[in-house]
């Protein structure tokens, strides 16, 4: 991702980037608008067919009894599921789209299983649309996974950078993370001719990310400023560790 | 919400709906290719109806699974007519792919379901990508 170059000189606080801006992934959105859609149809042309297989097959009672509970279950879990994983994707909150992944996981791929494949009597109609069904389903579940491993990274390397503003590193300033709802209003305006290059933006923990191009610039850059506010070299080489646990994405 | 996201909702549950029909008849063609053949067909005749009744279906599977994967892509979802035209031409599809399963239609109208309610739409999907990809019309 590029970083964002900020106008003016050291006079504004620095500006700090995790290494994904918006964590919400697009494809567990478009997934799941989907599937919602898709599930809404199902659900209710299912009901109906349950309703006639109750009336019209001599299936044994057992499996009616089951069939029946079987698709209560996911009536019930579906639109539960699809909520979950809607808050926790737009709202990147880690909770409800670990309950997102845990229902597509649980109730949802055994149930559409057995209504795919385990059922006494299938319906063309049940056979397609329940195959449909469960390769969403199926999709989801992985697409919501990988969007809840990247989400965690993501607030565990904004939590560390918070750490670092919280210890008071030496000489720096504080820094502002930046959000998905853009970034703060520069403090005050300078004339932009101080900033030699983008380099007065301090990239990320993850080490790959800051090159030596950049850390000359910045060196440049503290060198070139009035003020000795810009970020001391051993700061930068600090910042360049990965704190433990905390892979490279 | 604006119209273009309603009507795309819209969109792929008529074009879901479709596909749906059309995968659930490949269960009934065997009624279909019985119901074109005299009383006394030989299996030869019956194979070659059964090979031509599984080409256009298999055609219009693709074209149907072509044109969603296209309008998931995105290429027409600022052409609101073209959303409109979609979702009637495929509920219609949808209907006509029921009756052809449920009243055992001679298999050839296969064909002109293929033809009116499949072929068409994916042309002006086609139509769309060709604007912005080749014309270069931004139409947000």
């Amino acid at each position: 991702m590029e970083p964002a170059t900020h106008p003016g000189g050291s006079r504004q606080p620095k500006l700090i980037m995790t290494h994904t801006q918006m964590a919400a992934s697009l494809l567990l959105q478009m997934l799941l608008y989907y599937s919602g859609l898709f599930s809404l149809m199902w659900g209710i042309i299912t009901a109906c067919i349950m309703a006639w297989k109750w009336d019209n097959l001599d299936d044994a009672p057992v499996f009616q009894y089951i069939t029946m509970v079987v698709f209560v279950i996911w009536a019930v879990v579906e639109p539960l599921r699809i909520w979950f994983g809607f808050v926790g994707n737009l709202k990147e909150k880690v909770p409800q789209l670990a309950a997102h992944c845990l229902l597509n996981v649980f109730p949802q791929i055994p149930v559409l299983i057995y209504l795919a494949a385990f059922q006494p009597s299938l319906l063309p109609f049940e056979r397609v649309a329940n195959v449909i069904q469960l390769l969403l389903v199926i999709v989801s579940a992985g697409v919501g996974f990988a969007t809840t491993r990247s989400l965690v990274r993501n607030q565990t390397s904004q939590f560390y950078l918070n750490q670092f503003e919280a210890d008071g590193v030496d000489g720096a300033e504080p820094m502002i993370p930046l959000t998905a709802f853009g970034t703060p209003p520069p403090a005050s305006s300078e004339p932009p001719a101080r900033s030699a290059s983008g380099a007065d933006l301090v990239h990320s923990t993850s080490a790959a990310s800051v090159t030596s191009a950049d850390t000359a610039a910045a060196r440049a850059a503290a060198r070139s400023s009035a003020r000795s506010s810009a970020v001391p070299l051993d700061t930068l080489n600090a910042l360049n560790t990965t704190p433990p646990g905390l892979r490279r994405r | 919400m604006s119209i273009h996201a309603s009507l795309l909702g819209k969109r792929y549950m008529a074009t879901m709906l479709h596909l749906v029909a059309i995968l659930c008849a490949f269960y009934s063609l065997q009624n279909n290719v019985r119901a074109a053949l005299p009383v006394n067909y030989k299996q030869s005749e019956y194979n070659k109806k059964m090979d031509e009744a599984m080409i256009s279906w298999g055609l219009a599977m693709a074209f149907i699974a072509a044109e969603l994967v296209l309008m998931i892509a995105g290429f027409s979802l600022f052409y609101a007519l073209l959303a409109v035209f979609d979702i009637f031409v495929h509920v219609v599809g949808t209907i006509t792919v029921v009756f052809f399963i449920a009243n055992e239609w001679h298999v050839h109208t296969l064909w002109y379901i293929f033809i009116l309610t499949v072929l068409i739409p994916l042309l002006a999907e086609l139509a769309a990508v060709l604007s912005i990809v080749i014309f270069r019309r931004r139409p947000f």
